[in-house]
């Protein structure tokens, strides 16, 4: 079985020039690509660009290692493992000290050094081998100003200890619907909301399932999800799946109570804001909207619907946040289709209201749906 | 076997099903969707598999099958129309992303799931509980899919493992060699040789994340590179009419094996075999004898680095597989980075091999070429069902 190991080397200004080639210039190429990655626009080209330079860094890197007299450390196969274990619980933490990044130029050394301390620290890794080898190595290296490219070596290591027992009845125990779909509902609304009651039946027992929104109105999902939010019973995560088979973010349901009169009473003089769900989609609409939601240019950056899902849910979520301090808004939300972008809008609007469940309603949203070339309301979200 | 006339019934629905699928699709220049009705005919040069016409039912989000007719050409193996179908059928039910029940419509032998199917879930010791009904539900889909992929023993061990501890579906493993991102040979290199298969097959590291990401890339490139040699190896010529041509369902017959311990490949040879990219020398393989083949896709600066690493494996390998019962012949398999080596080091390597009676194969792959490949399957995997 093909493993990693981990070499850091360190390495002075001095010795990252190699003949014509400074690799100091390559690894400041690669930060500036790595800050224009998080921003999202054009994301493959960027990783393609950074793949390039990355590679370099590590050919590069192998050469100066057989080449020169280096300081390195090895570190067993487990650090990726540990890596990974890092990212899946704290990506955050991770993405800032740029704990995945194959190098580290002398001016982030320090602060790689201390993230790595600190997850160590939080995540209760103290007495991991490697990671006090690598914490010691960058702080060594930011002592002694030097720059850290992080090699691997592939190496080939004896196969996981074998199954010892009958793995095949764990797999067959593992619960999957047994049964059978047995109406075949036609219209939309009621086979969505079967779905998802089939989705929670399922969620409730911890039998895997997910409500899959790809190919439905966007009109049946807002309200049909409408329902299930408002609708009386313990909350549920609904996880959501696309027809491409990306999983986006669990979906809360049965988590909101319709608010009372006060609610109608706090919008009765808002003056209405028009808000169109995203730019340059329906250009008919323009001069009755105020303000579009998303950005076309910034949303249809994801490859798959779920990430798609999740930068719209960032950004309305974003703007909700934003709007908390800036008083009451009585939103007119004209809504085309693209299922994504919706569900994103509605999983962020929720946890908003969620969140301001407790105090005076101050945001409400009436969705207005784009259908055969006019504008239905649908219910409203306060 | 279905009746006379429930497959001339079966051949008007699908006529009816091209005629409108013309009407409104191809004449229109327009593609359907997942939900649209979409007529598929199965064949392998002139002889047809199976015609079949499938839609996903977003009411009920399953895979609906309104005609599924199903030839078994005596030519080919035993039940491979229903094989063809029912990879197709599940494979669809997977991409649209839907519950994995299959429906079969009343168009379909009176509405029940097709008799070679059945015979077919027989063979592979899956039980259908509502044949009659015309259903398959998502848990006898999962264990047809799994037994249809044709993964060894082995394969399908750690699939179930990694599907116990919740790592992978054992749908989407099946997906991606039914979906043809990867080949069996190289799935199964990818998922017994590697420490997370998970993350490769449903491609799931960030570029950005370059350290994880560069660890899937170099075993997936590894398990593409095998794939090279398995492709080079089963690749035979046919003469017709004076011309040679590649036939695309005829292959050379050989067994292919994988060593996870070693990340290393084992041919068993069933025909004679002039083995490919041998320097210098040639070489037939008889029958009966095994091609043990360490594989190893680097660049000249990890050759010149890791080569010693590599003898301790090719050490490994030889004490395992020669003086066994079955003949075996060791190889060391290399990229042609190897060529950007310098002479000395390159005689200096091939002399240390042939000391050890280990032969070189020189692949005309080489790293960059495999890389490019190799992130190109990744990013497919990635979208594969869109």
């Amino acid at each position: 079985m093909i493993k990693t190991r981990v070499l850091l080397v360190a390495v002075s200004d001095q010795d990252l020039k190699l003949e014509k080639l400074d690799l100091l210039v390559i690894m400041k190429r690669a930060l500036r690509i790595e800050e224009r990655m998080v921003k999202g626009v054009n994301i493959s080209d960027e990783q393609r660009r950074y793949h390039i330079l990355c590679d370099r860094i590590e050919y590069y890197g192998q050469e100066i290692v057989s080449l020169k007299e280096v300081r390195t450390c090895s570190l067993s196969t487990g650090y990726l493992d540990l890596l990974a274990f890092m990212l899946e619980k704290n990506a955050e933490a991770v993405h800032l000290g740029r704990l995945t990044a194959n190098f580290a130029t002398q001016d982030l050394v320090a602060k790689r050094g201390e993230v790595l301390q600190d997850l160590g620290r939080r995540m209760g890794l103290g007495e991991n081998d490697d990671l006090r080898k690598a914490i010691g190595f960058y702080q060594d290296a930011s002592k002694n100003k030097l720059n850290v490219i992080e090699l691997h070596e592939v190496v080939c290591e004896d196969v996981d200890a074998p199954v010892t027992h009958d793995v095949s009845k764990e797999f067959l125990a593992l619960r999957v619907r047994d049964g059978i779909v047995t109406e075949n509902e036609t219209n939309s609304f009621v086979a969505l909301r079967n779905q998802i009651k089939t989705v929670v039946t399922s969620v409730r027992s911890g039998i895997p399932a997910a409500i899959n929104f790809s190919d439905l109105r966007h009109d049946v999902i807002a309200e049909i999800l409408f329902e299930y939010v408002y609708n009386r019973g313990s909350k549920v995560l609904a996880p959501v799946m696309y027809a491409d088979g990306s999983k986006a973010s669990d979906f809360p349901l049965y988590c909101l109570r319709t608010r009372g009169k006060e609610a109608e009473f706090m919008f009765k003089e808002v003056p209405v804001l028009n808000v169109g769900m995203m730019s340059e989609r329906h250009p008919e609409l323009d001069p009755k909207i105020k303000i579009y939601w998303f950005r076309n240019q910034e949303i249809s950056i994801g490859k798959s619907a779920a990430e798609i899902d999740n930068v719209a849910y960032r950004k309305a979520k974003e703007l909700f946040e934003k709007m908390r301090d800036e008083g009451v808004y009585k939103i007119a939300y004209y809504q085309t289709g693209f299922q994504p972008a919706v569900v994103g809008f509605y999983r962020a609007l929720t946890e908003e209201l969620i969140y301001r469940a407790t105090s005076m309603a101050k945001l409400s949203v009436t969705p207005y749906y784009f259908i055969n070339g006019e504008y239905r309301v649908g219910k409203t979200w306060v | 076997m279905p009746t006379k006339e429930n497959v001339l019934k079966g051949l008007d629905a699908y006529e009816e099903h091209v005629r409108n699928y013309d009407l409104m699709f191809r004449q229109k220049n327009k593609l359907p969707k997942n939900y649209d009705y979409r007529p598929y005919r199965w064949c392998s040069r002139d002889i047809v598999f199976s015609l079949m016409v499938v839609r996903h039912n977003r009411h009920g989000n399953f895979l609906e099958v309104d005609v599924c007719l199903i030839a078994n050409p005596p030519q080919y193996y035993e039940n491979s129309g229903a094989k063809v179908a029912l990879g197709f059928i599940l494979s669809e039910a997977y991409k649209c992303g839907g519950s994995m029940e299959i429906v079969f419509t009343k168009n379909v032998e009176g509405g029940r799931v097709p008799a070679y199917i059945c015979d077919l879930a027989i063979e592979l010791k899956v039980k259908l509980k509502y044949v009659f009904e015309g259903h398959i539900t998502p848990f006898e889909a999962r264990q047809l899919y799994l037994g249809l992929v044709g993964f060894s023993g082995a394969t399908k061990e750690r699939i179930m493992k990694l599907a116990v501890d919740g790592k992978i579906s054992p749908e989407r493993a099946c997906f991606v060699v039914i979906g043809g991102v990867w080949t069996l040979p190289e799935a199964e290199s990818v998922i017994l040789g590697s420490a997370n298969p998970e993350r490769i097959l449903a491609s799931l590291s960030d570029p950005a994340d370059r350290h994880l990401y560069l660890s899937d890339l170099v075993v997936a490139r590894t398990a593409i590179f095998g794939g090279s040699l398995d492709r080079k190896i089963l690749r035979t010529e046919l003469v017709e009419n004076g011309e040679i041509v590649e036939s695309e369902d005829e292959e050379f017959l050989v067994g292919i094996d994988f060593d996870a311990e070693y990340f290393a490949k084992i041919y068993r040879i069933e025909n004679d075999l002039a083995v490919p990219w041998l320097q210098d020398k040639n070489l037939v393989l008889k029958q009966g004898q095994q091609m043990v083949v360490l594989v190893r896709s680097r660049s000249d600066t990890e050759i010149k680095r890791f080569f010693p690493r590599d003898l301790r494996s090719l050490d490994g390998l030889i004490s395992k597989y020669q003086g066994g019962q079955i003949e075996s012949v060791v190889f060391y398999l290399t990229t042609r980075d190897f060529e950007d080596l310098s002479a000395p080091t390159k005689e200096e390597i091939v002399k240390v091999l042939n000391q050890k009676g280990v032969s070189l194969l020189i692949s005309p792959e080489s790293v960059a070429g495999l890389t490019k490949e190799t992130i190109r399957r990744l990013e497919t995997g990635k979208v594969i069902r869109q």
